[in-house]
């Protein structure tokens, strides 16, 4: 038996070094192949990951409204969170990779490596796009107040927030109010922070642990109020908070 | 007899020195020192009066000038050729070692356990090749219908169930299952839409039986496809009963219509 396999492998046809060489890279290329899938096809930037959401989801290609910034370690919980810079120099931290886009009637909302879903355009005045993922609960995030303490040392508190952003607000706009009864009927008031380019994001403080119920706000009525840097009222919306697709 | 092995060595050096890929060049040597012995015996055989060492050197004349020789061996061995091959067989070991690794390491050999690269979770019955249509770069195709007759006093109730299949060549982007779930609307012989982003499920706690009666579930996949069987509530068999799925996506929206069901008895 030994005797016929040595026969066998001396006439196996013999390649040249070429030839090794193309059925060497071809191997190596299926085996990295392989590895890729076993990883679940990461692609190198999250706009890339965002966009082949787009494509899996059969959602035509948006114009990107929203888009993470790079990565900060200082003062961020997990790999995966977002730090924006608000224009009233405000630092706040999305949890999660999310992306906005716009169609021509529609925003996407997408949550990279997680799930992405749409709300129609407003046909006038701002748009407002519930930050929800695939179970419906939506994005949270946090700002962090740092002081110093007593008796030395700094101290460093968490506020977290339930996020919403707006767009297409004025650019006159100062400042921002939104209410929304939640499904208990309490009236609860959220804030708004300029990231500029008509985009503001409104968070409603969470009240404690465990405070944040999943989707609380969708389907629930709010009451928007945009004004001036004088105060004056330039704009109120009402409205339902739109149940994500 | 050092002398003429050195001979014979500074010559074999000079004639190899242009190929810069070592392996290349110890076994281009060890031929030209082979065929140098040859001539050596040979002219010896031929001129029983030659000694060896006259012989040799008749032999390294008859070779040629060993620069020349250098300069078109030179030509024929490329290096880069060389070391791309074992860099490549390099990389193929080291890849094929780590995957072994991998496989031993996971519980789901080949597969992401988080997202397995194929796998097959309900059957689909009533083979057939039904309508086709194109969007995004997506095949969705009809591959299944059949009424699932169940006996009358059994735990399970009479459903329709159709199949589609939704392939790619793209295998990293395969559809994503959720959105076929909400884009999706399936129109049974009733004539009542039902959308598939819900379900209704029949259970049977003592028998302990759960079953989909309008709904949507994924069926089979592999790396090119994804196959989902719809299910709708049915009643009275007709072969010539008709199944209508509307699908609505941000792209584009179609329809595909089954009208032929293959009864399938089940026990």
């Amino acid at each position: 038996m030994k005797e016929k396999l040595k026969r066998i492998w001396a006439q196996r046809p013999g390649l040249t070094r070429g030839q090794k060489l193309v059925r060497n890279l071809g191997l190596c290329t299926l085996l990295l192949l392989w590895f890729w899938g076993m990883a679940d096809y990461p692609l190198p930037t999250a706009e890339l990951e965002f966009r082949r959401l787009e494509r899996t989801n059969l959602l035509p290609r948006s114009e990107i409204v929203l888009a993470p910034p790079t990565y900060r370690s200082y003062l961020t919980v997990s790999k995966e969170d977002r730090t924006f810079v608000a224009r009233d120099g405000t630092e706040l931290t999305l949890r999660g990779r999310w992306f906005v886009g716009v169609t021509e009637d529609r925003a996407i909302a997408a949550l990279v490596g997680e799930s992405i879903s749409t709300v129609p355009l407003a046909e006038t005045g701002p748009t407002l796009v519930p930050l929800v993922d695939g179970v419906g609960d939506h994005a949270g995030g946090y700002w962090v107040e740092e002081g110093p303490m007593e008796g030395g040392g700094y101290r460093y508190d968490y506020h977290n927030f339930s996020a919403l952003l707006l767009f297409n607000v004025p650019e006159e706009t100062a400042r921002t109010e939104m209410s929304i009864t939640d499904e208990e009927g309490t009236p609860r008031l959220g804030r708004g922070w300029d990231l500029e380019d008509g985009r503001w994001l409104v968070g409603f403080e969470e009240k404690g642990v465990g405070d944040r119920a999943i989707g609380w706000c969708l389907d629930q009525p709010y009451t928007l109020r945009l004004y001036r840097e004088d105060g004056s009222l330039l704009l109120e919306q009402a409205g339902t908070i739109p149940r994500a697709e | 007899m050092i002398q003429k092995n050195h001979n014979v060595s500074v010559w074999l050096e000079t004639a190899v020195s242009g190929i810069r890929f070592k392996p290349d060049r110890q076994a281009v040597e060890e031929e030209l020192r082979e065929h140098i012995e040859d001539k050596t015996l040979d002219l010896m055989r031929i001129f029983p009066g030659m000694t060896e060492e006259e012989a040799r050197e008749q032999a390294l004349d008859r070779m040629g000038d060993p620069e020349e020789i250098g300069k078109e061996l030179a030509k024929i061995h490329k290096p880069w050729l060389g070391y791309l091959w074992r860099a490549s067989k390099w990389a193929l070991g080291l890849l094929a070692a780590a995957a072994l690794v991998v496989c031993a390491a996971t519980n789901d050999h080949f597969q992401n356990a988080r997202h397995p690269l194929w796998g097959e979770r309900a059957t689909s019955y009533g083979t057939v090749r039904g309508e086709k249509a194109e969007l995004g770069g997506y095949t969705f195709q009809i591959v299944g219908a059949a009424f699932l007759d169940y006996p009358e006093d059994g735990a399970y109730q009479d459903v329709y169930q159709v199949t589609v299949r939704v392939s790619s060549l793209k295998f990293w982007e395969r559809i994503d299952p959720a959105a076929l779930y909400s884009g999706l609307t399936a129109t049974g012989p009733d004539g009542v839409g039902q959308p598939m982003d819900r379900a209704t499920v029949n259970m049977d706690l003592e028998a302990g039986a759960s079953q989909i009666t309008v709904g949507i579930e994924q069926t089979r996949w592999d790396l090119f496809s994804r196959e989902f069987a719809i299910y709708l509530e049915g009643h009275d068999w007709k072969e010539n009963d008709r199944v209508t799925l509307d699908f609505h996506f941000g792209r584009g929206d179609f329809a595909l219509t089954v009208d032929h069901m293959e009864q399938v008895v089940m026990e």
